[in-house]
């Protein structure tokens, strides 16, 4: 559904990938990890038409994608959960939700969909006249996995979801995700969380330096050297010391 | 006593069209981060426009729409040729400041080649002549038109705003252009938008002024852009119930510094005051209101 084809692009004339290739398959929930400033937030950005590609290719159900302007990828179904979930805090969660469905037209349908994302998130509801900036961190994120949704994307982009999160928290956000996966829709998942995002997508890419540095199937992908050294032993020490820094 | 209710009575007239020429600024600030110094100018050339659809002998609601889509062009024009291109060339803020005020100045020119620098003053409405007494208070049946028509502009805007996908759209830009563009709205068109309505409230604005002091010129636009700043200001910038109830507060304020004091000091005062608050209360008066609704 997704192809990225020697994609480069960056910032100015600075890239911050280069020659990317990734695949993510109809259905599909493909992760791509990495450290801290690989490449992962651009290669999102640049999927979702915010930051433009240098040269390359992206295609969307074989659609050139490359030059497309932002709202018309989202009216195309390929909507971001942007990194630091980046909600409208001096919006009420309902007023989030609803421009989330901006691009959408069929009213009745809208509210269908409000009804589900308040299904999934109950909190959500319990909440949704408050504003969106006096929810928590695992509240906020599941606005804006709930707004991303109220577009009814085909393929979902969600850019460190579990950013800043308790454990309990992180587990529930990824069980969301995975059933959102089941029920239909492409997931393209980047994390700095190697271990948890390994365990919920069939398939991962593992960006340095703004380059693939290796990818596979992800029973694969976990037990090569580079990962397991590189990524699952730090991925621990990233969150060890995240849990530190959060209290 | 009677002094007193007649200068709320006046007070609140010249206030609602403060209150809707100020909310047009602050929404303009609100999203762009941005202070358009021509608000005043597309005031002016909406009274002028207004006196002409007048002179043609439009009845005055009909004139109220012609004045606010006038004003509202001109926002687009503005936002379209100047305020835009400043921003894609990577100017700072303060270029499209200036630039703004260049705008003012050449509105100005240009209303004074097209209308002349005489003060003009509108065709008599049958409106104005309608004056109810009730006890020593003198009522014009043009200042509750004005009142009326201001607090349905505001209504509209505050609907506008609150209620539709176009409202919540300006307000996501004014959060983050980003986030705007994550969830499809297309920002150009969204901020395109938002100079018309800061426009046709500006408009609106300048003509309900001439008709409350039946009066037209090419300056009447830089006084009340100073006070559409104060009241900015007062409200809490980019505060829109802020700037509502600042302009209602600087109307009364003024008319009573004419009524109890001189009207010379009448906009001495009214500043003065002003400044006393910002000293107190540097975020402006009504600040932390909207915090506190949630
Ligand atoms: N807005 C920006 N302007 C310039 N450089 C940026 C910007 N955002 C990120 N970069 C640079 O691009 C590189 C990749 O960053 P990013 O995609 O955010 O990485 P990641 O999401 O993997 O942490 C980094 O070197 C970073 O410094
Ligand atoms: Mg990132």
């Amino acid at each position: 559904m997704l192809e990225l084809q020697d994609v480069t692009s960056g910032y100015g004339t600075v890239p911050a990938i280069s020659n990317i290739n990734i695949s993510v398959p109809q259905g599909a929930c493909v992760c791509l990890i990495g450290a801290n400033g690989a490449g992962k937030t651009t290669t999102l950005l640049t999927i979702s038409g915010l930051v433009r590609a240098f040269s390359g290719h992206i295609k969307i159900d074989g659609v050139d994608h490359t030059t497309m302007s932002a709202d018309r990828i989202v009216r195309g179904g390929v909507s971001l959960v942007p990194e630091g979930r980046r909600v409208i805090a001096s919006m009420s969660v309902e007023d989030n939700l609803l421009i989330g469905a901006y691009v959408r037209k069929n009213g009745p349908e809208i509210a269908n969909d409000m009804r589900a994302v308040y299904n999934r998130f109950p909190r959500l509801f319990e909440r949704r006249r408050h504003y969106a900036g006096s929810l928590s961190g695992g509240e906020q994120q599941m606005l804006a996995i709930g707004r991303a949704l109220m577009a009814r994307p085909k393929l979902l982009l969600l850019d460190e979801p579990s950013m800043g999160l308790a454990p309990h928290v992180v587990r529930e956000i990824f069980e969301t995700i995975q059933e959102i996966n089941r029920q239909g829709t492409t997931i393209l998942l980047v994390e700095q969380n190697a271990r948890k995002a390994l365990s919920i997508a069939n398939y991962g890419y593992v960006l340095e330096k703004g380059r693939i540095a290796a990818e596979g199937p992800t029973e694969q992908l976990r037990n090569t050297d580079t990962v397991r050294d590189a990524y699952l032993g730090m991925g621990q020490a990233i969150e060890s010391t995240s849990q530190a820094a959060l209290g | 006593m009677e002094v007193f209710a007649q200068q709320i009575v006046n007070g609140l007239s010249i206030g609602s069209i403060y209150a809707v020429f100020a909310i047009g600024c602050t929404l303009i600030f609100g999203v762009l981060n941005i202070i358009n110094l021509a608000q005043g100018a597309f005031l002016m050339i909406g009274a002028c426009v207004g006196l002409e659809a007048a002179r043609f002998g439009l009845p005055l609601p009909v004139t109220l729409l012609v004045a606010a889509f006038g004003g509202g062009l001109l926002g687009v024009l503005s936002e379209q040729f100047m305020f835009r291109p400043l921003r894609k060339a990577g100017g700072h803020r303060w270029m499209g400041l200036v630039a703004s005020l260049a705008l003012a100045r050449l509105l100005v020119g240009v209303a004074q080649e097209i209308f002349g620098t005489e003060v003009q003053a509108y065709p008599r409405s049958s409106m104005s002549a309608i004056i109810w007494q009730i006890g020593g208070v003198r009522i014009q049946a043009l200042q509750l038109f004005i009142i009326a028509a201001a607090v349905v502009l505001m209504l509209l805007f505050a609907f506008i705003l609150q209620r539709t996908s176009l409202g919540r759209a300006i307000r996501t830009v004014a959060f983050s252009e980003d986030v705007a563009r994550i969830v499809g709205v297309r920002v150009e068109s969204a901020t395109l938008v938002t100079f018309f309505i800061a426009g046709a409230l500006a408009g609106a604005a300048g003509l309900l002024l001439g008709v409350l002091f039946n009066v037209v010129s090419p300056f009447m636009g830089d006084s009340a852009l100073v006070k559409g700043l104060t009241v900015m200001i007062l409200g809490g910038l980019g505060n829109i119930p802020g700037a509502v109830a600042g302009g209602f507060l600087l109307g009364l304020l003024e008319v009573f510094s004419v009524a109890y004091v001189s009207s010379a000091f009448r906009d001495a005062i009214g500043f003065g005051l002003i400044f006393l608050i910002l000293l107190v209360k540097p975020t402006g008066l009504f600040s932390g209101f909207e915090e506190r609704r949630a």
